[in-house]
């Protein structure tokens, strides 16, 4: 019996043993001597290809590894990238090129920027974000198969070192557009060697950036290193930095306290073990939220019935009771952090631009918008949302804060992520619940979705007054002249509210004491490494 | 027994061929498409998409061409991961659920039987309720719980002594491996063990137990010689469908453990409407169980005298 279960234990020993390595020691010996920084990804990306990516994942990644005419530095301003420097006159933008290097050592040229814009125009390229180069003349044009001649399109190479842009309109924001993936730069021989396999694997992949990939495990993981041959190498600190993909939150933290992750996002629950931690760090992740109205239904085609359910909620409650992640109250669209005149768009021009939590006249609103459209007996309204912990929590605080305060009876609709977005456009909804997040540093990212038939604008809200602005924003190089029209365009919203924006999003992370420099940004790349470095 | 064996090959490949045309209807009966993004893309450059992959075709043809691509062996591309096979996606991810998968098993196995013969050879005693308890956990606990709690503890050990006991997620070395296998193994290790204690207090009972007991031999011999091996039969039946079960991937396991196994594909390439990837890896879940069932049903002809002669005649 004794030899038995000797034997036994023995096998399922074994079983773990066998198949081992002696991975673990080599790799804690590699850390202490390199700067590495271990991130989340959290998700394989869709794709890493630059002018066809849309994700979150390969947002995180890309501006690592490759570099566009600018980029964003440390609070989301513009620098230089491969340009060192450009001019302006009218609508015709002029960027000059230093010398840098491709990592298989050619050099970075004008003509591969326009290849990548081309690529990304290709109408067989179907690229999703091929409107992000729409402000180039004729782009949108060739992408639609309106021109077949990319000679006529805006971008052009004057010489190896000079890239000219000649936009539709004037757009002031242009330089932070170029930082956008759309429009890195593309190795024409390189792809053309590649086809179909380019950015599918790491061999596929040329980079241009402060890192190289030298390991790429799809779905587990992705390993950067630095390359020396950047042009500014000398201001990068660390050596390189590993990217998993784990996308359980819970996983993600243990791993963290594990010493496995140095950073890791914290969701609203896991918030109060670290509220007083020195390794917390809040910051906005640009995302404002808010209730889209269908202005064709029956009650909330009327604007004092809209405004009504708008101004009832009380927003204090909403983000320190229900949200609790330092998520801010909102009332206008535009959240904190992006420029304006002197200060910022917020700050210069004022952040309450309704009332809050206002019972009274929400309950005399609504009393007469339901005589406007001849509605008598109790009012029933769906709110459709998202399956998530957070979508349920926020539906129900406002079907409670509805019910209490203007006896509205609000029926909750949760259906799939597939389903909201389809009913969404198709505007088979009362009232959904809806966020938005920017592309750009510039307000006109939240601003222009509510212009008539925007493909973002799912209300059947229609403002004449309102497009008129956000075309005078849109084609002034004015900055005070764009800003104002933008602040009176989103005082329309709040006279007439299409939407009720009710808060500003935040985000947690836990960074180690270890890691210096990180800096989180609303647009663009979330976690920036760029100026990062370790200090054990 | 020719006949038989083709017969069975041939109902496996309509098997094949009715769960490819169901599943591909169903999955484009879903609500929504690959394409829906939180930002609107331009009706055109949807149309573009919809038109490189095909989708803009009846549906009964794109079903046509679908099984002829797929007759040539072509699964087709992922429409959420652009560019990337649907082959060489279960290329890349399904040897990670099935090394999990056979870890986990051979851990079952061995800690399950070796957990039923404790048990059974102490009826009622101490030894007997301390392996059951561990049987009742293992099943009723949810595996997700097991996982977390699994690395709680591992986390709480390495915090408290300032060692790294073990990783608590990934999947490069051995010591990333203990704790998915455990939590996968767990559950067949509760349903192995009892199967095995019952077994066992069986085969106790049987007449050539007692028989061996009055012969005066050696108690470690009559239980390794006619105890285990009489009462392990059963345990190793159910071996096959675990081996198929498990090694297909577990979406739970192989996401709380951060694991790119096949089973996580599965579940969100169907949330993703990714169409071909739903539909090549049900395929090919279905061809790897068809093909178990089949070597079961073949096996067993020659195994069991009885099922080659009522099969044989009946059909």
């Amino acid at each position: 019996m004794k030899r038995l279960k000797w034997l036994l234990t023995l096998l399922t020993l074994v079983l773990f043993v066998a198949c081992g390595g002696g991975g673990a020691k080599e790799s804690a010996k590699t850390k202490a001597e390199k700067k590495v920084v271990k991130i989340n990804l959290g998700q394989e990306p869709g794709t890493m290809d630059p002018q066809l990516t849309t994700d979150q994942s390969a947002m995180q990644i890309l501006p690592f590894i490759m570099e566009g005419l600018t980029r964003l530095g440390a609070t989301g301003d513009v620098v230089p990238g491969v340009a060192e420097s450009w001019t302006v006159e009218g609508n015709k933008w002029t960027f000059k090129l230093r010398d840098t290097k491709w990592s298989n050592g050619k050099p970075v040229t004008a003509h591969d920027f326009v290849f990548g814009i081309r690529r990304a125009i290709e109408p067989e390229t179907a690229s999703e974000y091929a409107y992000m180069t729409y402000y180039i003349k004729n782009a949108q044009a060739y992408n639609e198969g309106k021109i077949k001649d990319f000679s006529k399109v805006g971008v052009k190479a004057l010489d190896d070192k000079t890239v000219v842009f000649e936009l539709e309109k004037p757009a002031a924001y242009f330089a932070s557009v170029t930082a956008f993936p759309t429009y890195y730069p593309l190795n024409e021989e390189f792809f053309k060697e590649k086809g179909e396999d380019y950015a599918l694997e790491k061999d596929n992949f040329l980079f241009n950036g402060p890192f190289k990939m030298v390991k790429w495990e799809h779905d587990s993981k992705i390993v950067l290193e630095k390359r020396a041959d950047y042009w500014n190498s000398s201001k990068i600190k660390l050596d390189g930095i590993t990217a998993l993909m784990v996308n359980d939150s819970n996983t993600a933290l243990n791993m963290y306290k594990n010493g496995e992750l140095d950073i890791v996002g914290l969701g609203g629950d896991q918030l109060p073990e670290f509220k007083d931690s020195p390794e917390l760090v809040s910051y906005s992740d640009g995302s404002v939220w808010y209730f889209e109205f269908n202005t064709k239904h029956k009650l909330l085609k009327n604007r004092k019935i809209r405004e009504a359910i708008t101004i009832a909620i009380d927003r204090k409650e909403l983000v320190e009771k229900i949200k609790k992640d330092g998520s801010k109250a909102a009332q206008g669209m535009v959240p904190y952090g992006f420029p304006g005149i002197d200060k910022g768009f917020r700050e210069d021009f004022g952040s309450e631009l309704y009332k809050d939590n206002d019972v009274e006249r929400a309950k005399q609103l609504l009393a007469e918008g339901l005589k406007e459209v001849g509605h008598t007996g109790p009012v029933e309204i769906s709110l459709l949302t998202g399956t998530s912990d957070t979508a349920t929590k926020e539906a129900q605080f406002y079907q409670e804060q509805l019910r209490t305060k203007l006896g509205i009876e609000v029926k909750i609709e949760q259906v799939t992520f597939q389903i909201r977005l389809q009913r969404m456009s198709s505007r088979d909804f009362e009232i959904v619940l809806a966020g938005w997040g920017p592309d750009y540093n510039d307000p006109m990212t939240y601003m222009d979705l509510w212009v008539t038939n925007g493909g973002n604008n799912h209300t059947g809200w229609s403002n004449a007054e309102y497009d008129a602005l956000i075309e005078k924003a849109q084609t002034s190089s004015d900055n005070k002249v764009r800003m104002e029209a933008m602040a009176a365009a989103e005082k329309i919203l709040a006279k007439e509210f299409p939407i009720g924006v009710t808060f500003y999003r935040n985000r947690n992370r836990l960074v180690k004491p270890y890691l210096k420099n990180v800096y989180f940004r609303a647009v663009g790349q979330e976690t920036d490494l760029y100026y990062a470095d370790i200090q054990k | 027994m020719f006949n038989y064996i083709f017969k069975r090959i041939v109902s496996s490949v309509i098997t094949l061929l009715l769960i490819t045309t169901i599943t591909f209807f169903l999955v484009h009966q879903l609500p929504g498409d690959p394409f829906a993004s939180e930002k609107a893309i331009p009706p055109k450059i949807k149309a573009k998409l919809m038109e490189k992959y095909d989708l803009d075709k009846p549906l009964p043809i794109q079903y046509v061409k679908y099984v002829g691509n797929l007759l040539k062996g072509d699964f087709g591309l992922s429409m959420k991961v652009r560019g990337r096979k649907v082959s060489s996606m279960i290329k890349n991810h399904f040897p990670y659920s099935l090394d999990l998968g056979i870890r986990a098993a051979i851990f079952a196995f061995f800690v399950g039987v070796f957990l039923g013969i404790i048990a059974g050879l102490n009826r009622g005693k101490k030894l007997d309720s301390g392996a059951m308890l561990l049987a009742v956990i293992g099943v009723s606990v949810p595996s997700f719980v097991l996982a977390g709690t699994l690395q709680w503890i591992i986390v709480a050990i390495n915090g408290k002594f300032g060692i790294s006991l073990l990783p608590v997620a990934g999947y490069d070395t051995w010591q990333h491996k203990v704790l998915p296998t455990i939590a996968l193994g767990l559950f067949p290790v509760a349903v192995i063990a009892r199967m095995m204690r019952a077994s066992m207090i069986d085969v106790f009972s049987q007449d050539y137990i007692i028989t061996a007991k009055s012969k005066g031999q050696k108690p470690f011999k009559i239980v390794t010689r006619h105890g285990i091996r009489n009462a392990i039969m059963p345990v190793v039946v159910y071996m096959g469908p675990l081996l198929a079960a498990i090694t297909t991937g577990s979406f739970v396991i192989e996401k709380i453990f951060s694991i790119p196994g096949l089973g996580r594909y599965y579940v969100e390439s169907i949330y993703n409407r990714d169409y071909t990837v739903v539909l090549g890896i049900t395929i090919f879940y279905a061809f790897l169980l068809v093909v178990m069932l089949l070597i079961v049903d073949i096996l067993y002809v020659f195994i069991d005298p009885r099922v080659r002669l009522s099969k044989g005649k009946g059909e």
